[in-house]
């Protein structure tokens, strides 16, 4: 009987180990992608080798048969789970992904403590929420079968983020894609600080509440690990690349509608969830963190309603609702006051660990405007002139430009260049679908230019 | 239930798993592995707060074993076997200083830790919606 349940196994591993030997030439895949397929690849061939032993190992044995003929139950079922992100992984090779966006966001990250040496792979999926792509646990479970089967540890520094599979050419939303990288970090550097961090909250909180019963405590303390770490992205992000970041969550969650709208309680955007803080208290937090920076002098006066947005938060973020399961005797309000708490400890953990350039605010004063011009005469602003003297905007300058152009200017652009009726939906559509590609173009030629300009952090994806 | 909780399950059964293989090695070939001893009181920890007053730091004195996915299953499968019993089982794998005696403790903390395994495997395989939302908030 296990040398069937055992050959069953090999099987299904073997049918995933030949899929991942079918990369040859065309398509092309970035490294990354390479080296996580590389390793499902090995892992499936030591699990192969794995198998051939187990049936002699159980029969060793009878008091541990039936446990150890669980453990391929288990195997079988991780397998599964690793089986889960191997075609997605397979469709997001070199055309159907942002190269140059991932590149720089990559670099950014490179920038921050301990984190030098992350490298992300990319795969896509059906959800069109970034926020719902929970890859994290793929590396656990690629390690924990490794750890099984005597096997090969999953690589340190590879972390896995998922995108749309519609957003492959995208440039806006895929900013996103640094809070998915930001996971990677928060598990690989401060999940620790920050976890004794909000222990610590927790604690004052008994203090003044008693010791939380049962499961109060689980709860509690896991709820607000959520919270933590969804906030702890948003802000790491938000130093690595600025406002774009907050324009892209506000996009995604449509967050504009709040603009104008009377005022309730009861729309989602006020809901603490079991694994996201509401918007409208993560804006108010982005606020804080853009003023403490800098870079909301620099954006405050943008005529547009995704600044408004975070203009509001900080009234609306009065009257916030949670949503999901707290310990009945703390109340919604003082576990409210634990994550505000964490939200203040956070701004000045992330702005200590990640401080940004001192010249990238009046570097983007002097340069915005000048690459919106250029934008706005459907040039790629990879090289502009300032007072007669070329200059190579960074990644995050042209990041942020042009997602400032896009929210203000894009009417401007269409007047320009084609003479058409600014106010049409499909030409406004159209015309930022023609942005985004310059802008990844100017991006993927800062690499190019690194040798004339101080901007020259190379690295693979 | 979120992706990342059915997640959670899943690497639950992967850690129990892993101190099952080191008590499979404890009962057949007398051999103790150095990741045995440290989940073991872990588990200890959470099977003696079980239904107590639990706070934060014990908790976090449970490492992996405090989260919530985890103590849900350890609860269910503790209500359904004798807790005291397991309690001093798992102790004497720990504690004892005869070889025999921690192996025969060892085999019988097996199946709780099979039961373990299957449990989690249970709630990854079965997500069930909205497991922790408070309608009557």
């Amino acid at each position: 009987m296990v040398r069937q349940e055992s050959a069953a196994l090999f099987r299904f591993v073997d049918s995933i180990v030949r899929r991942c030997a079918e990369i040859h030439e065309y398509p092309v895949y970035a490294e990354t992608s390479k080296t996580f397929l590389n390793h499902i690849s090995i892992l499936g061939t030591e699990t192969k080798n794995f198998l051939e032993k187990f049936p002699e190992s159980v029969e060793k044995d009878k008091r541990t048969a039936n446990s150890k003929r669980r453990k391929l139950h288990s195997l079988r079922i991780s397998w599964e789970a690793l089986h889960e992100y191997l075609k997605p992984a397979l469709d997001a090779d070199t055309l159907h992904i942002p190269s140059p966006l991932i590149l720089a966001l990559q670099d950014e990250i490179n920038q921050v403590k301990e984190a030098g040496m992350l490298k992300f792979t990319v795969f896509h999926s059906d959800r069109v929420n970034y926020l719902q792509l929970p890859p994290g646990t793929i590396k656990e479970t690629a390690d924990l079968i490794a750890q099984l089967i005597n096997g090969t540890p999953f690589p340190t520094d590879l972390g896995l983020v998922g995108m749309p599979y519609s957003q492959s050419n995208g440039f806006f939303l895929n900013c996103l894609l640094v809070h998915e990288m930001a996971h990677v970090v928060y598990q690989n550097v401060y999940g620790v600080d920050v976890s004794t961090q909000k222990d610590k909250t927790l604690e004052a909180l008994e203090k003044e509440v008693g010791v939380l019963q049962g499961r109060d405590a689980t709860i509690a303390r896991d709820t607000l690990e959520h919270w933590i770490e969804e906030l702890f992205c948003d802000l790491l992000s938000i130093c690595l690349i600025g406002p774009a970041y907050s324009f892209a969550l506000i996009e995604l969650t449509g967050a504009t509608l709040l603009v104008d709208s009377p005022p309730t309680t009861l729309d989602p955007f006020h809901s603490f969830m079991e694994y996201h803080p509401a918007e409208i208290a993560r804006f108010h937090a982005h606020l804080m963190l853009l003023k403490k920076l800098g870079w909301w002098g620099e954006i405050e006066k943008m005529s547009t309603s995704y600044v408004d947005v975070l203009k509001i938060s900080e009234a609306k973020s009065s009257d916030l609702r949670i949503e999901t399961e707290i310990p009945e005797d703390v109340g919604d309000e003082r576990f409210l006051k634990c994550f505000w708490e964490m939200c203040a400890w956070l701004i000045d953990f992330v702005t200590a660990e990640r401080p940004i350039s001192s010249t990238l605010l009046a570097d983007y004063r002097k340069q915005s405007a000048v690459i919106a011009r250029y934008l706005q005469e459907a040039i790629v602003p990879s090289s502009i002139v300032i007072d007669g003297k070329r200059e190579h905007p960074t990644p995050v300058i042209l990041i942020n430009a042009a997602f400032g152009f896009y929210l203000e200017s894009i009417p401007d652009l269409i007047r320009n260049v084609d003479k058409q009726d600014a106010s049409s939906v499909e030409a406004r559509s159209r015309f930022a679908e023609r942005l985004e590609l310059w802008a990844l173009k100017a991006i993927e030629d800062c690499r190019l230019l690194e040798g004339e300009s101080e901007y020259g952090r190379r690295s693979q994806v | 239930m979120g992706a990342e909780s059915r997640g959670k399950y899943l690497i639950f059964a992967l850690r129990i798993r892993k101190l099952t293989d080191s008590l499979i090695a404890l009962v057949e070939e007398g051999r103790e592995t150095p990741d045995l001893d440290e989940p073991l009181k872990e588990v200890l920890a959470s099977l003696e707060d079980a239904g107590k007053p639990t706070s934060v730091q014990s908790l976090r004195q449970r490492g992996s074993f405090g989260h919530y996915e985890n103590v849900v299953t350890i609860d269910e499968v503790v209500k359904a076997q004798d807790k005291a019993v397991l309690v001093q089982k798992l102790n004497t794998v720990i504690t004892s200083n005869t070889e025999d005696e921690r192996k025969s403790s060892a085999l019988d903390a097996i199946s709780f830790f099979d039961a373990l395994e299957s449990r989690a495997l249970y709630h990854y395989n079965h997500p069930s919606p909205a497991q922790r939302f408070v309608a009557s908030k």
